[in-house]
């Protein structure tokens, strides 16, 4: 990534991060109004979470059907490793505003549940990644469960609660300047996580380039 | 050879071999019925007889995904241990090895849950309101976690760690599964269903038939690139 665009990104955090600390107003119709602000960056987490996801299973998707270039093994692991990351941040995001309020860090809401089960899903792919020796097999068989990974994702954090009585707000008393903040911090997210991306794939190619020469001794 | 007959092939043999020694059968009966007799010994360990009416409806699930993932787990995992897997590569395309797995994992899940259901349903005075909802959504269940298991156990005969693993993988996948089921099984159960009407479940059985629908496809569409290497 350029210069230019990681300070442009830093500097659009900042200053989201200011807009939802100081300008954003209390939504209304919760236990405390003042601290559901914290909803502006829950969301946009769990909207990386999606993307990362999807991110990882075309990778993986592209590793099976376009000649098994390891490159798109690593990429399809990267994106992997930030959708279980960004999977943690709003597990935990999640609990604080479920601690102040519903009173507790866990309920057992269906949404809780379902993006604890995708976290639980990408710690099962890394634990069948680590228990293959052949780079070639554990490409493959990776990539096949990251594909149903990709299928659970929208199932899990969409579809299944929808079907259970959920503590989670509808359509609470957000008012429009909730959107701008959630719809800004996910661009700026997005921006962060394709960074991250790029960092993350960088270091896989050098040690793919590392083992290639290996062999060559 | 066609396809269907090299499917019902490997379901033959499957079945053959099993038969020859019955261990997963009998393995899984008995395994039920413990962890059955366990559950029902911890449930009245206060001397309290009454059970929560949601009680029997979750159990049988409980009872079913955690016998499947004892018991199917080793339909590829046999082959690469005993060094088959490559004369069944040989002899039959990839898709039809994974349909003639499935149907024999099918068959074994579906004996297992006509023989616990009733025994479990008595033991724990769960009464039937309407019962073609409940067969419908305890076989559609059964073939929905057969599909996943048949696949899991692809993946896992792959790798060195293979006892934990597959239930590890298998139950995130199978949580859509899981409410469905459980949903459906409470209301054919008459749990906020007291006449016992089959609407009540009938979404249930959509999103169940859907699920197997998906976990079919997906796995005949995946399974050559973890079978022919």
């Amino acid at each position: 990534m350029t210069k230019v665009a990681k300070y442009i990104l830093g500097l659009g955090m900042a200053g989201i991060l200011a807009y939802i600390f100081l300008v954003l107003p209390p939504a209304q119709g919760f236990v405390a109004p003042e601290l559901a602000r914290i909803v502006a960056l829950h969301l946009p987490n769990a909207m990386i979470v999606m993307v990362a996801s999807f991110m990882a299973a075309a990778y993986g998707f592209r590793y099976l059907t376009r000649g098994r270039n390891p490159l798109d093994d690593a990429k399809s692991k990267v994106a992997a490793v930030l959708a279980m990351l960004f999977c943690l941040l709003t597990t935990v995001t999640g609990a604080f505003f479920a601690k102040v309020q519903w009173g507790a860090y866990w309920n057992w809401d269906p949404k809780q549940t379902c993006i604890f089960f995708l976290l639980l899903i990408y710690a099962a792919y890394f634990l069948l990644r680590s228990g293959i020796e052949d780079p070639e097999k554990r490409a493959a068989v990776a990539a096949v469960y990251i594909l149903f990974a990709g299928v659970m994702t929208p199932m899990l954090g969409y579809f299944v609660p929808k079907q259970m009585p959920s503590l989670h707000p509808k359509n609470a008393g957000f008012d429009a300047s909730y959107n701008t903040a959630i719809w800004t911090t996910t661009a700026l997210l997005l921006g962060l996580f394709a960074w991250m991306q790029s960092l993350g794939v960088r270091s896989e190619r050098i040690k793919l380039a590392l083992d290639a020469r290996d062999e060559e001794r | 050879m066609g396809w269907v007959h090299e499917a019902t092939a490997v379901f033959a043999k499957e079945v053959r071999t099993e038969w020859r020694t019955r261990v997963a059968l009998s393995s899984t009966v008995l395994f039920a019925v413990g962890a059955l007799t366990l559950i029902g010994m911890a449930l009245r360990v206060n001397g309290v007889g009454a059970v929560g009416q949601a009680v029997p409806g979750v159990l049988l699930w409980v009872l079913l995904l955690f016998t499947a993932a004892t018991g199917l787990g080793r339909a590829f995992v046999v082959e690469e241990e005993r060094g088959t897997a490559l004369a069944l590569r040989l002899t039959a395309r990839a898709t039809a090895v994974w349909t003639g797995k499935f149907a024999a994992n099918a068959a074994l899940l579906l004996a297992l849950t006509v023989l616990t259901t009733p025994p479990l349903l008595t033991l724990f005075n769960g009464k039937v309101a309407n019962l073609s909802l409940l067969f419908c959504v305890l076989i559609l269940g059964a073939l929905g976690i057969a599909a996943v298991f048949t696949m899991t156990s692809a993946l896992v005969a792959q790798s060195s760690a293979k006892g934990g693993l597959l239930a590890v993988l298998s139950f995130p996948i199978l949580v859509p599964l899981l409410t469905a089921g459980v949903h459906g099984t409470l209301a054919a159960l008459g749990i906020g269903n007291p006449q016992g009407l089959f609407s009540a479940g009938q979404g249930d059985v959509q999103i169940l038939v859907s699920y197997m629908v998906i976990a079919i496809t997906a796995s005949l569409m995946l399974f050559d690139f973890v079978w022919n290497d």
